[in-house]
């Protein structure tokens, strides 16, 4: 094991709740919950059934420990069960929930493409959590908010001189960058 | 702009701040064509990640007892953790309730657990919005049974037959099989 518990690899983290470490898996749970979370709102259930989801893929998850070692194949395996929860849930609810910017639900695994998409956005959302609480403020009114502010009100807000935003900026983009590059990249799809 | 833009000036114009100069030269530059790609996706998935709510406590604590062994509450069962008697919740852990959504107009919904009870189903549910109707009647042919519904939206109707029942409430209609 390496480093404080936080800061483990999920491969490091799915060993040690393989060890009935229920650190470990508080861990595992914050790390991922928002991306599993993220998947049946997406698709339109109610809050408290996207939990239940949540609830039925920690289930899964716990009886798939001793069959997924690598920490590496963390995240498609949450996003494949998060979606075939939340297909079950529509079902049993008989709801037709048909997002624009997600493939119908079909029962079938959810193809490869938008496997990438959640990822990545799994990889930015990490990144974003890992920045100085500043860098992320920043970053989100510059990029992450809509409608976008203007210069003057993200100075504003971040109480420093306009000037200052293009340098600061940059650092904090070189630190999210570090961070989205420093989680490795997913496993091409067999 | 003859100069690659700066990675954050990319951004600024991608994000909204429109930089005629950066425009030109993205269509003009394929490595910048590229990276402004990226760049949106990056740009889509925060917007996403900072708009999402924070797992809730309800989320949370699904999560740990799913590691401790313990049976994943439905909603309802939290609910009605507060005054179920052990026999029914030992009822539930049995699988000896079933439950059910329905959908009215609009989006008022219904979660019901119904269990066998001495001259049919006693159900226990509860609407949302809590604050919806005052009274929930379920009609089966001449037979009809009503309750009030609690401050949070919650119910409980006894002896309702095991049949096709309609959940009346306010002016909406549901039908669901018992």
């Amino acid at each position: 094991m390496v480093g404080p518990l936080p800061h483990s690899s999920d491969t490091d983290l799915l060993a040690r709740c393989r060890a009935d470490d229920q650190d470990a898996w508080k861990i595992l749970v914050e790390r991922y919950a928002a991306l599993v979370l993220s998947i049946p709102r997406r698709y339109g259930l109610r809050p408290e059934r996207a939990e239940d989801v949540l609830g039925e893929v920690c289930v899964a998850l716990v009886k798939a420990l001793p069959s997924i070692r690598d920490g590496q194949a963390l995240p498609q395996w949450l996003i494949r069960t998060a979606t075939r929860a939340t297909w079950e849930a529509a079902r049993k609810d008989r709801l037709a929930l048909t997002p624009d910017d997600m493939p119908p639900l079909t029962g079938a695994a959810p193809p490869d493409e938008t496997v990438a998409a959640l990822e990545e956005e799994q990889r930015v959302r990490a990144a974003l959590g890992r920045i100085a609480e500043r860098c992320r403020k920043l970053l989100t009114l510059l990029y992450f908010t809509a409608p976008t502010p203007s210069y003057d009100d993200v100075a504003k807000e971040m109480k420093m001189p306009r000037g200052s935003l293009g340098p600061t900026r940059a650092r904090c983009l070189d630190k999210l960058r570090g961070e989205i590059e420093g989680i490795p990249a997913p496993e091409e799809p067999s | 702009m003859r100069e690659h833009p700066e990675y954050g000036a990319l951004l600024d114009h991608l994000a909204g701040r429109e930089d005629p100069e950066v425009a030109v030269h993205i269509l003009g530059c394929p490595s910048c064509s590229a990276m402004a790609a990226k760049a949106r996706l990056l740009i889509e998935a925060g917007r996403r990640a900072m708009a999402e709510p924070k797992p809730s406590r309800r989320a949370m604590k699904l999560a740990m007892e799913a590691f401790r062994g313990e049976p994943a509450p439905s909603f309802l069962q939290l609910v009605f953790d507060s005054f179920l008697k052990p026999a029914t919740a030992e009822a539930i852990r049995a699988g000896a309730l079933t439950s059910r959504f329905l959908r009215f107009s609009g989006d008022v919904t219904m979660e019901l657990e119904v269990k066998e009870g001495g001259k049919g189903a006693d159900v226990r549910g509860q609407i949302s919005p809590a604050d919806f109707a005052a009274e929930v009647v379920a009609v089966c042919g001449k037979t009809r049974r009503r309750a009030k519904v609690g401050a949070d939206g919650t119910f409980v109707l006894k002896n309702v037959p095991r049949k096709t029942v309609e959940f009346r409430i306010g002016n909406a209609r549901a039908v669901t099989d018992l």
